[in-house]
């Protein structure tokens, strides 16, 4: 009984040894902490060798995934326990300024460097909150084989879908992402459907819901059109569309450049369109644009060294060309947002930021919260064959409510 | 030694310190010196909490502390003595988190309010501004052989003229009368840093002030030094309010909505970020006054219910079955095939629900597409109400039943092997033996088990947001609902997608209301536990 | 003699009785040996078909995992066994190698080390367990005393309360352990002559930090399973030994656990796994990449909004399982030996 009591106090102190021989390294003296995510948290590393090079500041990376760095700065950085800057995409701006985490940067000498949509979308309530490196939107992606004229209006889509079925050539012309209102907003807006109304001022007004506008209607009418005369299914997601692609059963399809590795991969003549517009409506659909950028921790207390970081390093040609290279073997996954960052050897990206012409960056007001669950909802019950006008407009009662509740609250 | 056999059951220990009868004076020492070593460790660590201000953690550790000295010194809690080391730690990160949520359920906290009121007039106080009177510069640095630092400042004035002037610490700035575009390398004994050391000096000079009295200077930003830099707001303890010192306004703090208001100014003119206040039995009574959040409520309710019970019937049942089958002696290599029937539990659950989505997806679904070729029929698995709760039951089955079966396992193994002997001389049959003997013996063992089990598939958010995220939508709903909502991914889709963003606040509300539905139910279950714990004293 | 399972074959007499109580068929023969062994025929064929179909049903997405882990695209492969860019043998290892070998990625995320850190948290975190749990449920079970039931109910509600927030509560009280090490010199100065810095190992960022909180949030749970099978334990064992004046700690000892191996065990491969496959937790603790678990490294992996590597997720995935299923075949035969309860009647 001795000896058991003796081996399990063994075992403890061994194992307390051997904690304490995992010790966690004492901080450096000089240096920046950067939350990256996993995407860029390589490219981060590499930079803060350039950078610890030329200025002699270290570089630490944290690695955070992308969805959880804003929440993780709001919550912890208060208590000490966050980094001096982080990667943002844009759509995070409206949490991060409420809180007050970030400090507003002043990109006014080093604008002209920057692709303007690329700065625009890190505008916010009259600030620049970001430093960019990267931007996307989505695209029409044609196999050319299948349908060899890009095709200008949405009513042609479906014209084409409808002779490759009946024809038997391929099972679907082109179909929507099943309940995905992000890669469905650019149909909608091409029949002149949009979230919220602008204000005279640019800002945006809540009050006015477009998703129960005419444009809109039509829109939603159009897709449900797709699933009800059988030209489109549901349940089709990225995996299933991008396979019946690679399968020839699918001529047509809207996505990013972040998928454009593999529709090469695909092994499928193709081609990348801007968005169809609309007969009497729109000339082009527009899809939404996100970028993602450096942004400086308002609890840092190195805010001066961040904005040397910021400012010195991240507006030279060299350090935008790390952050937006590809992988050995592979394309570009997003835009540079840095003019000088040479993209012609890439066989997708120009024409991405050709559709891109006609985007709009997503709304980074809070109301925005309450729209993509009802809207959301709302695509994925068209999808499955419900009423178009029903779920739109009970979308627009869900969203009108959310928001009225919230002003009640708030005016409290 | 004692004789006393009813000991284990007697109320308060029957004797006066068992546990000194048979230790040793070295024992004894050992103990009482341990215990003394943790309460001078409790009363160091304590004293730095407070020092720090942080007095919730000093509450708990001596709270802890506290029960460690009772439970060694007070014989009647001999038993719980037993339990110490255990419950020290549950107190402080079980009980602890608790009532961290109960207290958060009764404050605003969430996006826009996440800072203490202290945390957020130390960021507001931060922000400084250049006023319409001061001058502003471009600058660089330079440093002489002693170590200080000088600012070299050039810019325009109002009417367009050049000011270049040089600034130490501590020193009146003085002006420089000079032709040259370019900052020199060397001035008066300081010389001009490179960019590379400019960097190193940053963050010692993140507040620093340059120049003296009146006439200050103090870098901005990268790109502009002021002179003067003025904080721009200035906390007023007295009036509990904000000076603006650019406008001379004031922003009142509003210590029930948690945000600084614009005096005489609308609610929206306001101090960005607000701060953390108590509100009462708001997010309560916003739960309950919220007639919009309650029409699909009673359907999420009902499936939650349903869906628990199922999952734990399921999960057992099929976990004890294959238990019991695979408890036999005559089966060739029994470990092999244990083992590749546990192997779900040991794959990290994200991504076998995922598969299981990939496998049911209602076009090229390997699932599907089978089924479709033998009956003819496309199961629509995911946009059906019907078909995807029975896809959720069937993948929680997926997931559960290695660790049904591994403890059921455990547990038919712990059924003492007389009682079948037993049973068997009196010739009961195989199923009688398995109702009357196999049956309660184990739910003896792992009955508290089902209803945890029970009270964890109730609040299975994960599952059910990675496989359907609660789709298919339910139709002409007042708020967005899905027929495989459970209760607890319903509301906090509210409460954390709602207008504000997070509202944790909220959320905690809801789960402290989720919880008493949870704990009900568990205390009506709680029932049978007694019962099963009475089975097995009579044993 | 009082043995079951494999150990009742050597006693013949028993057999009979036993096989046909365990099979759980409807027994018809009461004599005859041909019978008996048809219908033990009989038995272990159905149960070979329900075990492998058992296999089957287990086994399906697994597949698809392997599949997607030698899919050197990265992509979930769910259409087909053998994805599309496998051309030749090597292309089947890319992920494995990606992950485990190339001197670069490795430099950046460190699997071995995610290895190390989590057979640490997992082990130290499942020895803890166990050794708390069987105290707690020791006394739960064999001292009646006041409040007892109160505080066997209190414990299974806490585990029922969503644990949301918790997170945000557990993330600061390891904060503030973590600074202790710099606050306790600075509020008590005559003590700086101690390294505090061991009061970092308990923090933010340090694996002793996680350890504490697995510790301390499985304990309600495992101490109500344990306590459970505690209970199946005749009193018998312990009165008769309480005569012989054994003390509750050599009862406990020397009676009680070796008699609970079985659930012992149980308890420790659920610990572990639970511990080791965690991610949600120790992501929030622990910041540096050199720090994580492995969980967390695998989990970020798929953590990207499009492009997520399933490949190298479930190549990781893969091995993770490996040491867990060998840690199962290994206690097995613990698990189901069943009592040794020669010592019951003794």
């Amino acid at each position: 009984m001795k000896r058991n009591r003796f081996l399990v106090i063994t075992i403890l102190f061994a194992m307390l040894t051997l904690i304490v021989g995992i010790a966690p390294s004492m901080a450096q003296e000089e240096s920046l902490l950067v939350w990256a995510p996993p995407e860029n948290s390589a490219a981060v590393t590499e930079l803060g060798a350039l950078f610890e090079e030329e200025y002699g500041i270290t570089i630490e990376v944290q690695e955070v995934p992308f969805d959880q760095i804003a929440d993780d700065l709001v919550n912890f950085g208060p208590v000490g326990e966050g980094p001096d800057i982080i990667i943002t995409e844009n759509s995070r701006l409206g949490q991060l300024v409420a809180n007050g985490a970030l400090l507003p940067l002043d990109l006014s000498d080093i604008s002209d460097l920057f692709n303007p949509s690329a700065l625009n979308i890190f505008t916010y309530q009259g600030e620049t909150w970001a430093l960019p490196f990267a931007w996307e939107n989505v695209a029409l992606i044609r196999n050319t084989d299948l349908v060899p004229e890009a095709p200008a209006t949405w009513q042609e889509v479906r014209a084409i879908s409808e002779e490759l079925q009946s024809s038997g050539t391929a099972q679907y012309g082109f179909v929507p992402l099943f309940g995905d209102p992000y890669h469905q907003f650019p149909i909608i807006t091409a029949f002149g459907g949009y979230i919220f109304g602008v204000t005279e001022d640019g800002s945006y007004d809540v009050n006015d819901i477009g998703l129960g506008s005419e444009g809109g209607l039509a829109g939603a009418e159009f897709i449900s059109g797709l699933y009800q005369d059988g030209l489109a299914d549901p349940d089709m997601d990225n995996d299933v569309v991008l396979e019946l692609f690679a399968q020839g059963e699918l001529a047509m399809f809207i996505t990013g450049p972040w998928f454009s590795q593999r529709v090469i991969d695909a092994g499928v003549p193709y081609s990348v369109d801007p968005i169809p517009g609309a007969d009497g409506a729109l000339e082009n659909g527009r899809p939404f644009s996100g970028g993602f950028g450096f942004a400086i921790s308002a609890f840092s207390d190195k805010a001066l060294l961040a904005e040397i970081f910021i400012y010195d390093f991240l507006s030279t040609q060299e350090a935008q060309e790390v952050m937006i290279t590809a992988e050995e073997g592979t394309v570009l996954t997003r835009f540079p947002a840095f003019n000088g960052v040479d993209i012609s050897e890439d066989p997708n990206i120009q024409g991405f930021i050709d559709a891109g012409a006609s985007a709009m960056p997503m709304p980074q007001i809070p109301e925005m919260g309450s729209v993509w669950a009802a809207w959301g909802n709302a695509t994925r019950l068209i999808g499955q064959g419900e009423d178009p006008t029903e779920s739109y407009s009970n979308a627009v009662v869900q969203i009108e409510q959310a928001i009225t509740d919230a002003q009640a609250e708030d005016s409290e | 030694m004692s004789t006393n056999t009813r000991l284990a059951r007697s109320p308060d220990g029957g004797r006066a310190t068992p546990s000194l009868e048979n230790a040793g004076i070295w024992a004894v020492l050992l103990k009482y010196l341990g215990l003394a070593a943790l309460n001078a460790m409790a009363l160091i660590i304590i004293y730095a909490f407070l020092d720090d201000d942080n007095l919730g953690l000093a509450i708990v550790i001596i709270v802890i502390t506290v029960f460690a000295n009772v439970v060694t010194f007070v014989p009647r809690l001999y038993p719980i003595r037993w339990m110490a080391p255990g419950l020290m730690l549950v107190i402080l990160f079980v009980v602890y988190p608790v009532l961290y949520t109960i207290v958060t359920a009764f404050s605003n906290y969430g996006d826009s309010h996440i800072l203490t009121k202290s945390q957020a007039i130390e960021l507001i106080e931060r922000r400084q501004f250049v006023p319409d009177t001061a001058q502003s510069y471009s600058w660089d640095l330079y440093q002489n052989e002693a170590g200080d630092y000088g600012l070299w400042l050039d810019g325009d004035d109002s009417d367009g003229n050049r000011v270049v002037a040089f600034a130490i610490m501590g020193e009146p700035i003085q002006e420089v009368e000079t032709d040259n575009e370019e900052p020199p390398e060397l001035y008066e004994g300081f010389r001009l840093l490179t960019v590379g050391e400019q960097a190193q000096a940053m963050v010692q000079l993140q507040n620093a002030i340059f120049g003296t009295g009146e006439d200050t200077a103090a870098i901005a930003n990268r790109r502009q030094a002021a002179r003067p830099l003025v904080q721009q707001y200035v906390f007023d303890e007295e009036r509990n309010a904000f000076l603006d010192q650019e406008t001379g306004s004031y922003y009142l703090a509003n210590d029930k909505t948690g945000f600084f208001v614009l005096e005489g100014g609308t609610s929206s003119d306001r101090l960005i970020p607000g701060y953390r206040v108590g509100v009462g039995l708001s997010n309560f009574q916003r739960l309950y006054e919220d007639r919009t959040l309650l029409t699909p409520l009673i359907d999420v309710f009902l499936w939650t219910i349903v869906f628990a019970i199922l999952s734990v019937i399921t999960t057992f049942g099929f976990g004890l079955f294959m238990a019991l089958v695979l408890d036999h002696p005559f089966i060739p290599f029994p470990k092999i095939w244990r083992s590749i029937i546990f192997i779900p539990y040991a794959i990290p659950g994200v991504i076998s629900i995922l598969v299981w989505r990939a496998l049911l997806n209602q076009n090229l679904g390997l699932i599907t597409n089978t089924l479709f070729e033998l009956t003819g029929y496309r199961i629509p698995w995911f946009t059906d109400p019907w078909h995807a709760k029975s896809a959720i039951i069937l993948v929680n089955l997926w997931l559960g039943y290695p660790y049904m079966m591994l403890v059921c396992s455990g547990a038919l193994k712990a059924i003492p092997s007389e009682l079948y002997e037993a049973a068997s001389v009196d010739g009961a049959e195989a199923w009688q033996s398995f109702w009357r003997i196999t049956l309660p013996m184990l739910l003896v063992s792992v009955g508290p088990l089902l209803i945890a089990s029970f009270t964890y598939n109730f609040n299975n958010y994960l599952l059910i947001e990675v496989l359907a995220e609660g789709n298919p939508p339910i139709p002409g709903t007042s708020t967005p609902a899905g027929y495989t909502d459970i209760l607890i991914s319903y509301t906090y889709n509210l409460a954390f997608g709602s207008n504000q963003g997070a509202d944790y606040g909220y959320a905690a509300a809801i789960t402290i209301v989720i919880f008493t539905i949870v704990a009900l139910i568990t205390l009506f279950n709680y029932r049978y536990v007694a019962r099963w714990e009475r089975v097995g004293e009579s044993v | 003699m009082l043995r079951d399972g494999k150990g009742s074959v050597k006693v013949s007499s028993n057999l009979s009785k036993k096989a046909s109580t365990k099979k759980a068929i409807p027994d018809h023969s009461r004599s005859g040996i041909v019978i008996e062994r048809r219908a033990r025929v009989i038995g272990t064929t159905w149960r070979m078909i329900v075990i492998l179909l058992g296999c089957f049903f287990a086994l399906l997405p697994i597949v698809f995992v392997v599949s997607s882990s030698i899919n050197p695209a990265g992509t979930l492969a769910t259409q087909s066994l053998l994805p599309r860019g496998v051309e030749n043998l090597s292309d089947m290892t890319t992920n494995f190698e990606e992950l485990m070998f190339d001197p670069q990625s490795l430099e950046l995320l460190p699997f071995w080390r995610w290895i190390v850190n989590s057979f640490i948290v997992a082990g130290v975190s499942t020895v803890l367990t166990l050794f708390i749990t069987m105290l707690s449920a020791y006394s739960f079970s064999r001292f009646r005393f006041y409040g007892r039931r109160t505080l066997l109910l209190s414990l299974l509600l806490l585990q029922a309360f969503p644990n949301l927030l918790a997170m945000v509560a557990i993330f600061l009280i390891l904060l503030e352990i973590g600074r202790l090490a710099t606050a306790i010199p600075e509020a008590i100065p005559f003590l700086s002559f101690i390294d505090w810095s061991f009061m970092e190992l308990l923090g933010l960022n340090a694996l002793g930090g996680l350890i504490m909180v697995y510790v301390g949030g499985g304990l309600g749970l495992n101490t109500w399973l344990m306590k459970g099978f505690f209970d199946t334990i005749p009193r018998d064992i312990d009165e008769s030994a309480k005569v012989d004046g054994a003390s509750n700690w050599e009862i406990f000892w020397l009676l009680i656990f070796p008699l609970v191996r079985p659930i012992v065990a149980v308890i420790g491969v659920l610990t572990f796994i639970f511990t080791f496959n965690e991610f949600v937790l120790a992501r929030i603790m622990l910041r540096d990449t050199i720090n994580w678990t492995l969980m967390v490294g695998l989990y970020n992996f798929i953590s990207a909004e499009f492009n997520r590597d399933w490949g190298l997720f479930a190549a990781g995935a893969l091995v993770s399982g490996v040491p867990v299923v060998i840690l199962y075949l290994s206690l097995q035969d613990q698990i189901v030996s069943g009592l040794t309860a020669g010592s019951v009647k003794g």
